[in-house]
């Protein structure tokens, strides 16, 4: 029997999304055309993407802090083998290889050599933004074939191709996460390392594939904007990295790991840019824009965490069999709340 | 009140959330967005800048240059020993500043001196650029500062720390707001400003909705900008300004920005940026949007793409002032300066002028002249 409360309760971050788009279509009507809504889907794709791979990375209880250098190495990288007159898939796949790698990189330093995923990450970062930087060399590449463009300004029976990307992207993750035992042992692994390893999950191994997605994932995205900007340079990573994580998180993925899903990560990105694209409609001061953005991260996380004490104080109170993790010590468990949401 | 189950306290807290947001949405709306800026300002902004009159107000003092030695000709210049020039830009990605250091390069290896290039890793980025320098007047590195502050009031600071250290600055492109300096290199960005809103109420017969995209805020040559179109606005009543935001100088930020004004400003006949990144981002936005030229969209800096999108009639018109020359000019004071020279101009100001389909061939023949543009 499905239970109303239930119910309610998974789509409440929907409900906060429709609410949000109510209020902006009240005061700004512009918001409502068919033609806005797949911009702010366009829009919201490379985000999404971005935090896709974030997400499976932040389930497991890490971080990947060089997505969005990675991006912009992709986008260099990319730009610079084209400008050469390489043909545009072999650039593309070359930098879609490199990022990979760089996200295997990532991968092997944190499970096999098993340093902190802030630092090692945090190294990618400047890394993987030095060499764009370097490869670019303070050029902006532009002027791409328009095969590759496509790729970015492209439509796909009438669906723009970010959307499209971003579509089998999240429905790849998603059927990842949540039917296959890849995706209960990440959840598991994030939950409860320990009691993953002891059940014999083989945590290293991944480890390694979430941080390499990650890094597969970003460079997609890289590509992606160059192809809807016809241009690349260094300077893309610049506000990439926090909305994406804020997306994540807004979306009920908890950053201690094994809580939370693709579906929140899709509501909290298209949260983030429809307050973006709401703000831009509204013609509202920069200043403004930023403190918006910020307060409801926060805001976002602060009922979160309220929300799950309030829920454990509850189920103190009326313990329900079987609907926590400890029940079954951690595997395979699918995580009731939390992807519920 | 007690809460019977957790699902419902869930519910009811995420409700909370949503008026919140909500209210975070609607609230700013209740006042026009430019006043509730405005009523901010004095608490962000130190010396605001003296509104209407279009100058900001520049404190800086020009060093009492003691040298004795007549200026030389430039032909004949050259340094009396290979002094060290620190030259300062604000990032690596604007093709801009590879213009400028260009400049600066040939410059020291005409006059026989070294350059050190530096710049901060994060675009724009005040406190990184603020240690660089730190770091320069600490190491004594260099007899020599020519610099490109990112931030021209919150950089004065640091601009009297180099005084007190004797290390002599030659500002170019972004003129500080304090501190003293042996000379300036740059455009006047007011007149600029005004200049392009000239240029462009010609062209949209004194009528007509546009959208402004400002550079980052604090940065002069951003304020400069925007007060000089401000001003020249006054004289065409009917050209209105639709929407004014930043784009912090960025493509990828001035394409989202653009596509999202589009939704609710569709008749819109122009858009001035006040950079030539943010106006191909806006080209971009408006080539998926299939509006590339019908949208009369105006840049500076007349990077190398720039002119490309000129040619090609996406970009309507960019403004062209070298930065090549700004940057070789302030090596060559440095140089005069340091050979113990008087410095026959303490403000050098180059000319700008608009490219347009007109004469944008001629701008990118001189472009590769200068070897900034393949």
């Amino acid at each position: 029997m499905i239970d109303i409360r239930q119910l309610l309760f998974s789509l409440s971050r929907v409900l906060a999304l429709l609410v949000l788009c109510a209020a902006v279509a009240v005061v700004a009507p512009a918001f409502l055309s068919s033609q806005n809504l797949v911009n702010v889907l366009r829009q919201a794709s490379l985000m999404i993407i971005l935090a896709t791979g974030l997400t499976a990375v932040i389930l497991t209880g890490g971080i990947d802090l060089s997505v969005a250098s990675l991006l912009a190495l992709a986008a260099c990288f990319s730009g610079m083998l084209m400008t050469e007159g390489i043909p545009w898939y072999l650039a593309a796949l070359a930098a879609l290889g490199l990022t990979t790698f760089c996200g295997l990189i990532n991968g092997l330093m944190i499970a096999v050599v098993r340093l902190p995923a802030f630092i090692v990450t945090y190294g990618m970062l400047w890394i993987a933004q030095g060499f764009a930087v370097l490869v670019a060399s303070s050029e902006v590449f532009y002027g791409f074939p328009p095969p590759f463009l496509f790729l970015g300004r492209g439509y796909l029976f009438g669906i723009p191709m970010p959307i499209v990307f971003m579509t089998l992207v999240a429905a790849a993750a998603w059927t990842l996460l949540h039917r296959t035992p890849l995706g209960r042992e990440i959840y598991a692994m994030g939950a409860n390392p320990d009691a993953a390893r002891l059940s014999g999950i083989d945590v290293k191994t991944n480890l390694i594939k979430v941080y390499t997605a990650s890094g597969f994932l970003a460079g997609l995205a890289g590509l992606i904007l160059t192809a809807r900007m016809n241009a690349a340079s260094a300077e893309v990573s610049a506000d990439q990295l926090l909305p994406a994580v804020a997306a994540v998180v807004i979306g009920g993925t908890s950053l201690f790991g094994g809580e939370g899903g693709i579906r929140g990560t899709v509501v909290g990105s298209l949260i983030m840019t429809v307050l973006i694209n709401g703000m831009n409609l509204l013609n509202i001061s920069p200043f403004w824009q930023l403190t918006a953005q910020g307060t409801v991260v926060i805001v976002a996380v602060l009922l979160d965490q309220g929300a799950r004490a309030l829920e454990r104080r509850g189920e103190k109170r009326r313990p329900k069999v079987g609907s926590r993790p400890e029940a079954s010590v951690g595997l395979p468990v699918e995580p009731t709340s939390a992807v519920s949401n | 009140m007690t809460f019977v189950t957790s699902d419902k306290q869930r519910f009811l807290t995420t409700l909370v959330g949503l008026v919140l947001m909500v209210l975070m949405v609607a609230w700013p709306t209740t006042a026009p967005a430019a006043s509730a800026a405005d009523k901010t300002a004095p608490a962000v902004k130190a010396p605001a800048p003296t509104a209407g009159s279009g100058t900001v107000d520049f404190k800086v003092r020009y060093a009492n240059i003691k040298g004795t030695k007549a200026p030389v000709a430039e032909a004949s210049l050259k340094a009396d020993k290979k002094y060290k020039v620190a030259f300062m830009v604000k990032n690596v990605v604007n093709p801009f500043w590879k213009a400028a250091r260009k400049g600066g390069d040939d410059a020291a290896a005409k006059y026989g001196v070294t350059v050190a290039h530096y710049a901060p890793t994060q675009a724009d980025n005040v406190p990184e650029q603020t240690r660089l320098v730190e770091d320069i007047i600490v190491k004594k590195d260099a007899d020599a500062l020519v610099w490109a502050p990112v931030d021209f009031r919150a950089q004065v600071a640091l601009a009297e720390k180099a005084n007190t250290a004797k290390l002599p600055i030659f500002n170019f492109n972004s003129k500080l707001a304090g501190g003293e300096i042996v000379t300036f290199a740059g455009t006047d960005d007011f007149a600029m400003g005004k200049g392009i809103i000239d240029y462009m109420q010609k062209v949209l017969n004194q009528k007509g909705n546009i959208i402004i995209l400002d550079g980052v805020p604090g940065a002069t040559t951003a304020e400069l900008r925007k007060q000089g179109m401000l001003e020249e606005l006054k004289k065409y009543p009917n050209i209105k300004v639709v929407a004014h935001q930043t784009a912090n100088w960025s493509r990828a930020e001035a394409l989202r920005v653009t596509e999202n004004l589009l939704q609710s400003q569709p008749n819109v006949e122009a858009i001035v940026c006040a950079n030539d990144e943010m106006a191909l981002g806006a080209v971009a936005a408006l080539d998926s949007a299939g509006k590339a030229g019908k949208v009369k969209v105006t840049g500076v800096d007349s990077t190398p793409d720039a002119l490309v999108a000129v040619k090609e009639g996406k970009l309507f018109a960019s403004v062209d002032y070298s930065a090549y020359v700004i940057g070789y000019k302030s090596v060559e004071f440095a140089v005069r300066y340091l050979n113990g020279e008087k410095i026959p101009e303490q403000i050098y100001l180059v000319d700008y002028r608009i490219v347009d389909k007109t004469n944008v061939d001629d701008a990118i023949a001189n472009r590769k002249k200068i070897g900034v543009m393949k």
